[in-house]
């Protein structure tokens, strides 16, 4: 079927999320501009509002199970082009990154509070990065998701710099770019390859284009592959392409660092699974079978993971200030992720679902450790660990939500990061890549050491000031949420593990699908 | 009787209900926190010592343990479930746990009374009775690695109770991060296992191995990693160094978690797994040595300590080498034997120097002495503990020590043997040195002796009932044996306790020869030792080149094994720390602050990539 | 007639001095510039196998990319601006407050 310019019951339902953010996105700037300086803090309520409702498109579209193929035609073409696609993969994906982006617009509300600067712009520049990342997830053509990677990217830029006169914010913003610049060339030049071999940027219509082309072609797949990942690399923030992490973790704004450390990477891990995953099926496939004389793709990915959770847990180690201690963690975090990834051309349908678990508590313990270190930090006026000194006295449930939050990320069990790490691991023995599984439980026992630098402080070590911290409602809510989510995945896992696992099933129905 | 089967998740859930209530109404609850405590690990403590005939018997009849369970996650095809399963072996252990969790926190109540954080202590307390009791009871790997590392978090946060002390966060810092080494061990052997047989349970495991399903070299490398959780939990070389430290935290601690119970747990763990250890010879060598070196290293560095209540955590990493040892040599009966019996004593033991730190406030040797005159019955309670550790017909480390000393020389490893049986020397000296120290010679005390004085009634009576278990659990082995079903405890005939006897008898005397003699009335000592004393007053004239001779040498190759413990040990241990922190520097100072080294970093990975492909490619 | 090959190259070719420049040059604007080479060495590669292979796509998808390169530009320009405006520095590498 056709679709009609605008019938939001039938095809472009498929874009209802990304049409609430935008329009959103489009209102509150122009609030923005109407309103006096000091009552900007309407933006972000507007913003919160506008998240909701995307929240609740998404979950209405999963409850009623809503999903297929946004298509078009070329004048004069026969075929349907698919641009935009909505599996399960891609609604879980969409609410993970909706959520994350809810929970770091509470956080800015507060951050602006008693703050000069831009503050309507931080408001609207997150829904419109955060359609950008929806688009990363749902697409199902290399424009589209070149042109979704580009509406993150490019207000992340300037969030990250976003407190001008913040000499490091300033630093952090332009640092970013400048990566950001080469990453964007890197995967545009590695998606004309694809192009190329494929003759089309229908991911749908890829993978079997591609199996035609091999094993002729293998060289040009292999230079393809190397330049998506520096892309990738970058957005997903791992080893060796996380340079830019921990400078611009350290010198954004922290909601900005926060939502880059949860929503930009899981975005960055949906768009590996869409461009580095599904196109490379085929080539991994030949290369198990046939006279192997390309790139071992799924090595690479592994010794990516490896070196990610190595060289993040161990640079963490040293760090002293907060937020450069947590890029280094989530670098390593990412790590994990990428065990999964390594694993998924193995093991594609159960992996995808695992992945997707642990990116859902990724984002909850994550946010949760951002909510306490922006007030921290934020009171003391110190980005330092000494920050957090007493904070089990001065508030005994906020330390007791980060405590949980800091177990769960390093994998301690009745969290629910243990589970995530516990499914990524097993899939991976399951897809023949047991060492990799391996290396990820020794090598997170380092995390244990730097995660327990902030329990140490907050348990262990006398505070400054005996004052109590007073946190507002809103950040209140949403560290609770991360709290009480991350113990709850951690007693009943299957509650979230259930329809995780059914991604798989929406995944390999869009390998099989025919357009 | 099947009533009590079915309620048998009680006993692991009612002490964590108890943790939950306590967390949540602790602080208004005050001193009733230790209360409602005790009320829900007496009732599970009741309830598992009740359970023993139903479950026993269900066991003869069914010839299978008795399951209970719901399904807890699915991973593809594979269903976990989280529940109970009640076999011979944490039959007998829910009663130790649970009992001496009981008696130490009726302890606890006099030994912690005034302590700001009193509710929590005991929420700490309730939070690791249950998780141990649920570590002992889980049917599967899964449930067991979960409450394992959660009787770790435990261990952590009761160590570091005191977090006033620096040394108290250090420590507990320490253990943490010392046993997770050993608990990755274990991780990775359940994954191992789970990827060869698809299954966590412990049944289908077991008998996978018994099938020879899985192959000679993998059943020992999976045995080995096993033994390395072990071996972290229990504290054996070379992973024990965290034990010690772990003395900072409260006394009552000391005495349940890093005596009786959670440091047992890789003890229990191996002769859990035992059947994937008997497949394998070289692992069974591994744990057997492993289990005398540190029953031999660890009692040496004991005669050299000042701080007495270090002397009986080196004691604990000593005695838990000989349950290694038992099991190495292929006796479960003879190493769960001893857990029982030693879990009763040292935890006596601990309660008695408890009761001396509580009163006189330190826990250095030189501080306090002469505590007879005022603290009797701390001192006959201490001195009966002392008589079960170092192996005295009839107190209970007598019967189970020579099982272990009897299945090693049934074996005709020898060097096994004369380690075992060296340490049941140097075991009877420096447990008898403490004791001597602290209750004889000078009456001292840095507070002043006049105002010591008897621990409160709350403290006494826990001792009293130990020592009566003290003095009586020797006695059990039988029923151990039968309820186990793995064999009689082993008899190597009289020789071997004969040997023993007096090897303790000669620790006894050369302490009492070493610490007594020149400070203290000859008719005191006559009177308190009879026989002892008089077979070693024969040998009096001996007494200088015994010194020299014996006793220097020991003490300097205890202090040399001390110096190597603290340095070379530590250092490796902490070198494997250094490693990734070395690492961490490398990768942290290429972050030089200028964006173009970023950029091309990155860059030259992706060029390397494309290089290699076209090498790799026109191959 | 040319084949595909000799347009792949000069976008091989223009991708690395492109790359070369945005790794050596000390100014940001030059480095903004050569990224933008960068990405017009893609933008040749896109329309050359469009031409060759048949299908109209990646005709299309340079007109997309033109568009964000120029976006790029300008967020590129605002944020080097910021930084001049704040700090006196003269190169890239002067910029190193964040580092370690």
């Amino acid at each position: 079927m056709p679709p009609t310019l605008i019938d939001i019951t039938g095809q472009w339902q498929y874009l209802l999320a990304e049409m609430v953010l935008v329009g959103g996105g489009i209102v509150a700037m122009i609030v923005d501009l109407l309103l006096p300086r000091r009552n900007k803090s309407v933006v972000g309520y507007f913003s919160l509002a506008i998240v909701l409702a995307a929240i609740t498109v998404v979950a209405v579209q999963m409850g009623r199970h809503v999903g297929g193929y946004l298509q078009f035609q070329y004048v004069g073409a026969t075929g349907w082009k698919n641009t935009v696609v909505v599996d399960l993969f891609a609604q879980l994906m969409s609410l993970i990154m909706l959520v994350g982006a809810l929970f770091v617009l509470v956080m800015d509300v507060y951050d602006w509070r008693g703050r000069q600067g831009y503050e309507g712009e931080s408001y609207y520049l997150i829904l419109f990065a955060t359609t950008g990342a929806l688009l990363m997830a749902n697409s199902a053509d290399l424009i589209t998701l070149f042109i979704g990677m580009e509406l993150l990217s490019l207000p992340s830029y300037v969030l990250a710099g976003l407190h001008r006169q913040n000499v490091k914010s300033n630093e952090a913003g332009l640092k970013y770019f400048l990566y950001g610049g080469l990453a964007t060339a890197a995967i545009l030049y590695g998606m004309s390859f694809l192009y190329g071999l494929s003759g089309t940027t229908d991911l749908v219509a890829m993978p079997s284009a591609i199996a035609s082309q091999l094993p002729n072609e293998r060289l040009f797949f292999d230079i393809a592959f190397a330049f998506l990942l520096l892309g990738l690399g970058f957005k997903m923030a791992v080893v060796p392409f996380h340079m830019w992490a921990p400078d611009v973790y350290e010198g954004a704004p922290t909601p900005v660092t926060a939502y880059l450390s949860v929503v930009s990477k899981v975005a960055g891990f949906a768009m590996a699974t869409r461009v580095l995953i599904v196109p490379f099926l085929p080539v991994v496939a030949e290369s198990t079978t046939a006279a192997h004389t390309g790139l071992p793709l799924v090595t690479i990915l592994a010794i990516v993971a490896v070196l990610s959770m190595l060289g993040g847990n161990a640079a963490a180690l040293r760090q002293r200030n907060a937020k450069r201690l947590f890029a280094y963690s989530s670098i390593a975090q990412a790590g994990y992720v990428l065990v999964g990834l390594a694993a998924m051309p193995g093991q594609s349908a159960a992996t995808a679902g695992s992945m997707v678990f642990y990116l859902a508590v990724y984002a909850l313990m994550n946010v949760g450790a951002f909510v306490t270190i922006e007030w921290v930090t934020r009171a003391a006026g110190d980005e330092s660990l000494a920050a957090f000194a007493g904070l089990g006295r001065r508030s005994p449930w906020m330390a007791f939500a980060f405590t949980v939050c800091l177990l769960s990320l390093g994998g301690f069990p009745i969290t629910a990061g243990f589970w995530g790490k516990f499914f990524l691991f097993s899939f991976a023995v399951n897809a023949q890549l047991s060492w990799l599984a391996y290396a990820g439980m020794v090598l997170s026992v380092i995390s244990f050491v730097y995660y327990f630098r902030f329990i140490r402080q907050m348990y262990f070590v006398r505070p400054a000031t005996a004052e109590t911290l007073q946190v507002d409602a809103g950040n209140t809510v949403v560290l609770a949420l991360c709290t009480v989510g991350v113990l709850f995945f951690g007693i009943v896992p299957n509650v979230l593990m259930g329809p995780a696992q059914a991604v798989g099933a929406s995944f390999l129905s869009m390998l099989n699908a025919v357009p | 009787m099947d009533g009590l089967l079915a309620v048998s998740w009680l006993v692991p859930f009612l002490p964590l209900l108890a943790f939950a209530l306590l967390t949540l109404f602790g602080s208004r609850l005050g001193q009733g926190a230790a209360w409602l405590s005790i009320l829900f690990t007496g009732v599970a403590a009741v309830l598992a010592v009740l359970l023993l005939s139903p479950a026993s018997t269900y066991l003869q009849d069914q010839q299978h343990p008795y399951q209970w369970g719901f399904s807890w996650l699915q991973i593809g095809s594979v269903t976990v479930s989280l529940g109970v399963s009640l076999t011979g072996l944490n039959l007998l252990m829910l009663p130790i746990v649970s009992v001496i969790a009981l008696l130490v926190q009726v302890y606890a109540v006099g030994y912690m009374h005034g302590d700001a954080r009193y509710p929590r202590f005991f929420a700490y307390m309730s939070l690791f009775t249950g998780s141990m009791l649920a570590l002992v009871v889980s049917p599967n790997f899964l449930q067991l690695y979960i409450f394992w590392e959660m009787v770790g978090l435990c261990s952590y946060l009761l160590i570091g109770f005191w977090y006033q002390r620096s040394q108290a966060a250090k420590a507990a810092k320490k253990a943490f991060i010392v046993t997770r080494i050993g608990d990755v061990g274990l991780l990775v052997a359940i994954f191992l296992i789970f990827a060869a047989t698809g299954s966590f349970e412990f049944s289908a495991v077991i008998q996978a191995v018994q099938s020879r399903q899985l192959g000679g070299g993998f059943v020992t490398a999976i045995a080995l990693l096993i033994f390395l959780g072990a071996a972290g939990k229990s504290a054996q070389f070379p992973l024990h160094v965290w034990l010690p430290d772990a003395m900072e935290g409260p006394t009552p601690v000391s005495a349940l978690i890093h005596a009786a119970t959670m440091v047992a747990a890789g003890v229990y763990l191996v002769a859990l797994t035992f059947p994937i250890f008997a497949a394998s010879a070289a692992a069974m060598q591994v744990v057997a040595w492993i289990g005398a070196i540190s029953a031999f290293l660890a009692a040496t560095i004991a005669l050299a300590q000042t701080d007495f209540k270090r002397v009986i955590a080196y004691s604990t990493i000593s005695q838990l080498g000989y349950m290694m040892l038992g099991l190495g040599v292929g006796s479960i009966t003879a190493g769960m034997f001893h857990l029982t019996t030693h879990a009763v004593f040292k935890a006596l033991l601990f309660l008695a120097v408890g009761a001396v730190i509580h009163e006189a406030d330190t826990q250095e040797l030189d501080e306090v002495s002469g505590l007879w005159g005022k603290m009797k019955i701390t001192a006959i309670t201490f001195f009966i503990g002392a008589l079960a550790l170092s192996g005295i017909p009839p107190f209970a480390g007598f019967w189970s020590k020579d099982g272990i000393l009897a299945a090693v020389v049934s074996q005709g490893n020898w060097g096994l043997a004369v380690l075992g049986f060296l340490t049941v020397l140097l075991t009877a000296f420096y447990i008898w040195r403490i004791g001597f120290r602290l209750f004889f010679g000078e009456q001292r005390a840095p507070h002043g002796y006049e105002k010591v004085h008897e621990a409160p009634l709350m403290m006494m009576v826990p001792m009293g009932l130990l020592a009566l278990g003290a003095i009586g659990t020797g006695f059990f082995g039988g029923n151990i044996s039968r309820l186990l079903g793995s064999g009689a405890v082993p008899e190597a005939g009289w020789g071997v306790a004969i040997l023993a006897t007096v090897l303790a008898l000669v620790g006894i005397g050369a302490a009492f020869l070493t610490y007594l003699r020149p400070g203290f009335g000859e008719a005191a000592v006559a009177r308190l030792l009879g026989p002892v004393w008089i077979a070693f007053k024969r040998k009096y004239w001996i007494d200088e080149g015994y010194q020299a001779g014996v006793v220097r040498p020991t003490l300097a190759l205890a202090a040399g094994v001390r110096q190597a413990d603290g340095n070379i040990i530590d250092t490796a241990v902490e070198s494997v720390g250094a490693a990734p922190g070395a690492i961490g520097e490398g990768v942290a100072r290429a972050q030089t602050g200028r964006a173009q080294t970023y950029l091309a970093v990155g860059t030259i990975a992706v060029v390397l990539l494309v290089i290699v492909s076209v090498i790799g490619g026109s191959r | 007639m040319i084949g595909l090959g000799p347009y792949v190259a000069l976008g091989a070719v223009l991708f690395a001095i492109g790359a070369y420049g945005a790794l050596t040059r000390h100014n940001p604007i030059a480095v903004l510039m050569c990224i933008e080479m960068m990405l017009n060495a893609a933008n040749i590669n896109f329309v050359a196998f469009s031409s060759f292979g048949g299908s109209i796509d990646g005709q299309i998808f340079v007109i997309f990319s033109l568009v964000v390169a120029a976006c790029e530009a300008a967020t590129g320009l605002a944020l080097v601006l910021g930084v001049y405006r704040n700090r006196d520095i003269q190169e890239i590498g002067d910029m190193h407050l964040l580092k370690w």
